[in-house]
């Protein structure tokens, strides 16, 4: 799939799978990822150019009489298993950097206990 | 103190010149789906002060102008798509060159009309370095830009 998955990418796909049946608007996201309009937006056109998000405008909004309808967003099926993988393997490649670092410190350093 | 109905106003100004970068339909549903965002952000029960989140409100819409450089390579648009032709293309540069150069002036003819040996005299020199730089590197921009409409390299 080609996907680089940076920090805001992950904090992003992390909202999405807490609840894969829950749609999201762009604001919504923003607070739940804690990112800028301007890092969500761009990442979330690529996302869903990639196939891996959806998006639909609301029918009729309930709530406030007046209020424009807003667009939500929700992860595809393909989504929603590449999102799954790529989190999972970031975290095999965290616990394992951990691991090597958690091995290196325990380990004395060659020729430094005399 | 901004008011509600004021940073709304400016909000969704940004917001329209934001889209006036992204092509017909394209724009035309970003405009459409930022300003139905902006009554959540100004009725978000999570910020208390109503300037807080007018001021919220006015980064959003900073933030959607900052991204609109980025959306349409991000959804797969050509860059030149979105681009409307220009009639008179402006110079790389060029007014950055012109305030940089007047700005030097200024700080030059401010110098010169201090006495030598003024305690104020090392700081307006040092002063002085900055937009002097700035002219510099404003000009070589200008200069490059200047060769390539010239056809010596094709622009974009």
């Amino acid at each position: 799939m080609g996907m680089k998955l940076t920090a805001p990418l992950e904090r992003v796909l992390r909202v999405f799978l807490a609840d894969v049946s829950a749609r999201h608007y762009g604001y919504d996201l923003m607070k739940a990822a804690k990112l800028p309009s301007g890092t969500l937006y761009p990442m979330l056109a690529r996302l869903q150019d990639q196939g891996l998000v959806s998006s639909e405008w609301e029918p009729q909004p309930q709530d406030v009489a007046g209020r424009p309808p807003r667009k939500y967003y929700q992860l595809t099926g393909d989504g929603i298993q590449v999102a799954r993988f790529e989190l999972a393997q970031a975290a095999t490649m965290r616990g394992a950097a951990t691991r090597r670092i958690a091995h290196r410190v325990a380990r004395p350093a060659r020729g430094s206990a005399r | 103190m901004i008011s509600r109905p004021r940073a709304e106003r400016a909000a969704g100004y940004l917001i329209r010149r934001a889209c006036r970068r992204l092509p017909g339909d394209t724009g035309e549903e970003r405009y459409r789906e930022w300003t139905a965002e902006l009554p959540a952000i100004l009725h978000d029960p999570g910020i208390s002060s109503s300037f807080r989140r007018s001021a919220r409100a006015l980064r959003y819409a900073v933030g959607v102008y900052r991204s609109t450089r980025h959306l349409p390579r991000a959804a797969g648009i050509p860059a030149q798509d979105t681009r409307q032709p220009a009639i008179f293309p402006r110079p790389d540069g060029v007014i950055p060159a012109i305030a940089a150069v007047i700005l030097w002036i200024t700080v030059l003819g401010l110098a010169r009309a201090i006495p030598p040996g003024s305690p104020w005299m090392p700081l307006i020199l040092v002063t002085a370095f900055l937009p002097g730089i700035l002219a510099v590197v404003a000009i070589v921009r200008f200069v490059r830009w200047y060769r390539r409409r010239s056809g010596r390299t094709p622009d974009r």
